[in-house]
């Protein structure tokens, strides 16, 4: 006697007792596969590579060293970003004198050539809106000319939402 | 009226779209791990710079590394997101919870790695700061003023790494 599958619909009426009606096994397979499909597509995202920019902050900061300052410190090299009115169109203060980011790295760079980058630490400093996008580029700038150590100054006072209290 | 004798009829059962199906559940399994993985990121713009290296150009040791990230809430305040845990950076004042926080990393990552101070009393024990870009940066110093106080200064800014010009 020949064997039949199940639900391949032969001779299978509505009211045939099958679960699924005349209709084939394979619809449900293709359904289910479509819905796992049309999941995968809909939450699909490209994955950017995330980078890092390493930085080594001065240590201690604007708090005491536990141990002795170095013999032979460097000598600060202080920017400072004064806020744009939109990102990108910030100003940088470099040594008293007012740069854009085009400008940034060829100032340091410039600054740099005399006694080599191992001879600075960067003080940033900073407008109370500048946004972080803007002052990144300045440690970029840094790592561009090869200053190692990239540190900020605080804001103080009034300007400081909290009064400065960080 | 006579009574049929009842028809039986063989039974084959197709394995084919069974393993099919549990290939695809499979897929689905691994690939909703993985995101769940990189769930733990909060989503930002992060700033450009050309500079930037991706973890595997970087030289040093990645263990034990610290993720900080500032996450911007609806009400347009930020939090520091350390691990699962958020942070207030207002709240309690100079961020004092977010200090402590990662004072209590670190002298976890000094018993389990075996991290000693530098020179100057600073860590060594690496930190990832994912900051947006457009973050002002009162909010920015409030991480960093937590950092700083925590001795941890080997910092790596999160960046996307953009070409040359």
């Amino acid at each position: 006697m020949a064997r039949k599958k199940i639900g391949t619909g032969e001779h299978h009426g509505g009211e045939s007792g099958s679960a699924h009606g005349d209709r084939p096994w394979v619809f449900f397979m293709v359904d289910c596969f479509f819905l796992i499909t049309q999941f995968f597509v809909l939450t699909f995202k490209f994955k950017t590579e995330e980078s890092i920019l390493p930085q080594h902050l001065p240590p201690g900061g604007t708090v005491r060293p536990t141990t002795a300052v170095p013999t032979n410190p460097k000598e600060p090299l202080r920017i400072h970003v004064s806020s744009g009115s939109s990102r990108g169109t910030a100003v940088y203060d470099v040594m008293n004198t007012k740069v854009t980011l085009a400008d940034l790295s060829s100032k340091l760079a410039a600054i740099v050539s005399t006694s080599g980058p191992d001879r600075y630490t960067v003080r940033i400093s900073y407008d109370t809106n500048a946004q972080w996008g803007d002052v990144m580029a300045v440690i970029n700038a840094c790592t561009k000319v090869k200053i190692s150590e990239c540190g900020f100054v605080p804001l103080h006072g009034v300007d400081a939402p909290g009064g400065g209290r960080v | 009226m006579s009574l049929k004798k009842a028809h039986v009829i063989g039974v084959e059962v197709d394995m084919v779209p069974l393993i099919d199906i549990i290939s695809l559940l499979l897929m689905f399994l691994i690939m909703v791990g993985d995101m769940a993985k990189s769930a733990s990121n909060v989503h930002m713009t992060l700033p450009r710079a050309d500079m930037a290296i991706n973890d595997t150009q970087y030289s040093k040791k990645l263990e034990g590394r610290i993720v900080v990230q500032l996450e911007k809430q609806k009400d347009s305040r930020y939090m520091a997101k350390v691990e699962n845990a958020k942070f207030d950076l207002v709240e309690g004042g100079a961020s004092k919870s977010l200090r402590e926080y990662l004072e209590r990393l670190v002298t976890k990552r000094q018993a389990s790695m075996k991290v000693s101070e530098d020179s100057l009393g600073g860590f060594s024990i690496p930190v990832k700061l994912r900051i947006g870009e457009d973050a002002p940066m009162y909010e920015v110093e409030r991480v960093m003023m937590a950092l700083a106080r925590a001795r941890l200064t080997n910092v790596q800014y999160a960046a996307q790494k953009v070409e040359r010009h």
